[in-house]
């Protein structure tokens, strides 16, 4: 079943997301985001892929969608301990050098530096 | 002997998750190796997804068919059958540029299969997919 739990590490908002990445979600998923991304809660956004089972082509554009706009909302985006399966996916398509990763939370930076 | 399979659906978000996942527990019968059975459902959700943004558009909700053809401790060939007008076909599979949100899915099917091809006979769109299974990924 697919989920997404918010919680609070500084200025980050870390946005854990459980289940399948696909097209099903990918609009609920934006709409989501966007509040975090467009508001002044945080100045990070940090996607946990740690229980992301499934990742497809939709799921990718989801992730390349927000690494786009962070820019023009002056935020950072880094994802976070992707699933054997996350990661398998993003070197297949070149992107596992694209994205800012994170394998722990303790290396989440603490505020805007 | 070769064992046959055919999966229907609608060309849905929703249901072509169902029927991804129908056809990954319909491998597990056969395959032992659980990434393949990963890259097989990645597959079929890339070529399934395109025919429904691409023949169908999203809210059409057109007829989807996977037929797939097993032949044991051999390879898996997998179809995906449409009743969309015809395209011109997978003739490039270059990735994309890394900002772009859209456009991985062929690229996704060329690098996990051995081989695929498109046709367009009597209405309806098929786009074929082989991969050769080596011995030991399969269950006895």
């Amino acid at each position: 079943m697919e989920s997404m739990k918010v919680d609070k590490k500084g200025q980050a908002c870390i946005l854990r997301y459980s289940g399948e990445l696909t097209l099903e979600v990918i609009d609920s998923l934006k709409d989501q985001v966007e509040e975090y991304l467009s508001g002044s809660e945080c100045m990070s956004l940090v996607m946990d892929l740690s229980k992301t089972v499934f990742l497809d082509s939709s799921g990718i554009g989801f992730l390349v969608h927000i690494n786009n706009r962070k820019t023009t909302k002056n935020k950072e985006f880094y994802l976070l301990a992707p699933s054997p399966q996350v990661h398998k996916t993003l070197s297949l398509v070149k992107l596992i050098d694209f994205f800012n990763i994170l394998e722990d939370e303790d290396e989440i930076p603490s505020g805007s530096e | 002997m070769k064992i046959c399979k055919v999966f229907h659906s609608r060309a849905t978000p929703e249901q072509i998750n169902s029927l991804t996942r129908s056809v990954a527990e319909f491998l597990q019968e056969w395959i032992e190796d659980s990434d393949l059975i990963y890259d097989f459902r990645l597959v079929l959700s890339e070529a399934c997804t395109n025919v429904m943004l691409h023949a169908y558009g999203p809210e059409a909700k057109g007829e989807l068919e996977i037929h797939i053809q097993i032949d044991p401790w051999k390879r898996i060939r997998m179809e995906v059958r449409d009743n969309g007008p015809p395209f011109d076909g997978p003739d490039e599979t270059v990735c994309s540029d890394p900002q772009d949100e859209f456009g991985r899915g062929l690229f996704i099917i060329s690098r996990l299969v051995d081989s695929f091809g498109y046709q367009h006979d009597q209405g309806q769109n098929t786009l074929s997919m082989e991969r050769r299974i080596e011995e030991s990924a399969w269950k006895v």
